[in-house]
């Protein structure tokens, strides 16, 4: 089994948030996520493929 | 930077009523020796023992292992027991085949997580023995009690100071005004420019206290990659604090005598040119950090005007991403690249080997894998305590140490991963 689709987190050990954002708008990190995790899921891939998301706090 | 290394063999070790060198043998003053570790106030107790290559012993609670060392002028493990200056240059004196080994039992103040000083335990004979650095040592061991109101980075420091206070002490002691067997120097002589030239790009892993890497007596944690001579390392500049991974650690005598950097220097002028080494740190949690560590570590590769690279890394678990990305950097400005690394493979080895791949890779040199269970059979004698501790992660558990013990995977087999290759490819004790 391989894992075709990656989205790519922020550091280890917050894969799918981001520390460096202020705690109130935490959600809007994690639904950006979400979001893109949907799209990626019915996105076709040849092979494995890293997916960015854009997110508050990503810059 | 030209480093005359005077080398002085040791062959076997006794106590003695004086600490000096009788040919090969070197007798040690034990409570001289303890007395000089116990000047420093966070250490309540030093007990001297003495282990000899295969010994029916198991060495367990082990810190680190140092090569003694002493500099005529001054300069010995600087910013430890020196001022800071750059080491590298000048005369070092060193007992080749002695290692000063440093054992305590380092508090768990917290259960599991990337900074708990786990179990390292070092075999003494048989198959494993041929895993672990000190193995092929004349050990003389320091097993310490520290004081129980230290923080972590108290204990830590007062650790690696002991051991370096008494390697240069007995260094000091035995070749004072004695000839050595051998004298070689390291020095980056200019050679043909038509050789190709290869780097050494170093990636250690340093993450405060007992996770750490000390450059000059400070941890290295923020390292951006920079570019060292050789020579340095060699002289002592790196002390390896890595008590949090045994297996995959680099233990400070292993940064003395990298046989990647005694090999490259070896082969200087001869097949090669040895360009210099690029140190760098693995491990970052953030991927922007493991990219601006690829992008800076592969620059100073191009700096070094480097045809060729050899990379290793330390440590485990995502510190390879940092040294594949760089590899993978390297390879696209045209430095071909070889990647030494220990695997994974799973208990029957037939599971994936690396945690994280790049197709630039194409050339691998294996140090083995950590994940082949392994059983420690019994022995007659147990230095550094009675009782090993496993399983941090629960809080830890205690087992004899005289054994047998059952390792489902060598991750607290003392420096057993080799990941500079100093078992396989080359001798610590050379």
């Amino acid at each position: 089994m391989r894992a075709n689709r990656i989205v790519a987190g922020v550091r280890i050990p917050h894969p799918v948030s981001n520390p460096a954002v202020a705690k109130d708008r935490e959600i809007e990190v994690r639904t950006a996520f979400a979001k893109r995790a949907l799209e990626v899921l019915a996105t076709p891939v040849e092979g494995p493929t890293v997916f960015t998301v854009d997110h508050p706090g990503a810059r | 930077m030209r480093l005359e290394r005077r080398s002085f063999p040791v062959t076997a070790a006794a106590l003695g009523t004086r600490t000096r060198l009788d040919g090969t043998r070197l007798e040690v003053d034990r409570a001289e020796l303890a007395d000089l570790v116990r000047t420093d106030d966070r250490v309540t107790r030093c007990e001297v023992e003495l282990v000899a290559p295969g010994e029916d012993a198991r060495i367990v609670h082990v810190c680190d292992t140092v090569e003694p060392q002493w500099r005529a002028g001054g300069g010995t493990f600087p910013g430890w027991i020196s001022p800071i200056r750059t080491a590298g240059s000048g005369v070092t004196h060193r007992l080749a085949g002695a290692g000063v080994t440093v054992c305590a039992e380092l508090p768990w103040r917290r259960t599991g997580g990337i900074q708990t000083p786990r179990e390292n335990i070092a075999e003494m004979r048989g198959p494993l023995a041929a895993l672990n650095p000190l193995a092929r040592l004349q050990n003389i061991v320091l097993v310490l009690t520290l004081r129980d109101d230290l923080p972590d980075e108290e204990c830590d420091r007062a650790v690696h100071l002991a051991e370096t206070r008494a390697a240069e002490h007995l260094a000091r002691a035995a070749t004072e005004g004695a000839e050595p067997a051998t004298t070689d120097v390291r020095e980056l002589v200019d050679v043909d420019p038509s050789l190709p030239r290869v780097a050494y790009v170093y990636q250690i892993t340093s993450q405060g206290p007992y996770a750490g890497t000390f450059y000059y007596g400070g941890y290295l944690d923020r390292l951006m990659p920079t570019i060292v001579h050789p020579n340095e390392i060699l002289d002592g500049a790196l002390v390896d604090g890595n008590i949090a991974g045994p297996w995959i650690r680099t233990p400070t005598t292993v940064h003395q005598n990298n046989p990647i950097i005694e090999g490259l220097y070896r082969d200087h002028g001869k097949g090669l040119a040895f360009a210099g080494v690029v140190l760098t740190r693995g491990h970052y949690y953030g991927m922007d950090d493991k990219f601006r560590v690829a992008q800076q570590a592969s620059k100073l590769a191009r700096w070094l005007r480097a045809d060729g690279a050899i990379l290793t890394w330390e440590n485990a678990g995502n510190g390879i991403m940092e040294c594949l990305y760089t590899l993978q950097e390297c390879e696209r400005a045209g430095i071909k690249t070889v990647f030494v690394t220990w695997e994974h493979g799973g208990a029957a080895g037939d599971d994936t080997p690396l945690q994280f791949y790049v197709p630039e890779a194409d050339a691998i040199v294996s140090t083995g894998s950590m994940d082949e269970p392994v059983v420690l059979p019994e022995v007659a004698r147990v230095v550094g305590s009675d009782t090993i501790r496993l399983d941090p992660q629960v809080g830890g558990v205690r087992h004899p140490a005289r054994g047998p013990i059952t390792l489902d995977w060598r991750l607290e087999l003392y420096g057993g991963a080799a990941h500079v290759g100093e078992h396989r490819y080359g001798r610590v004790d050379a």
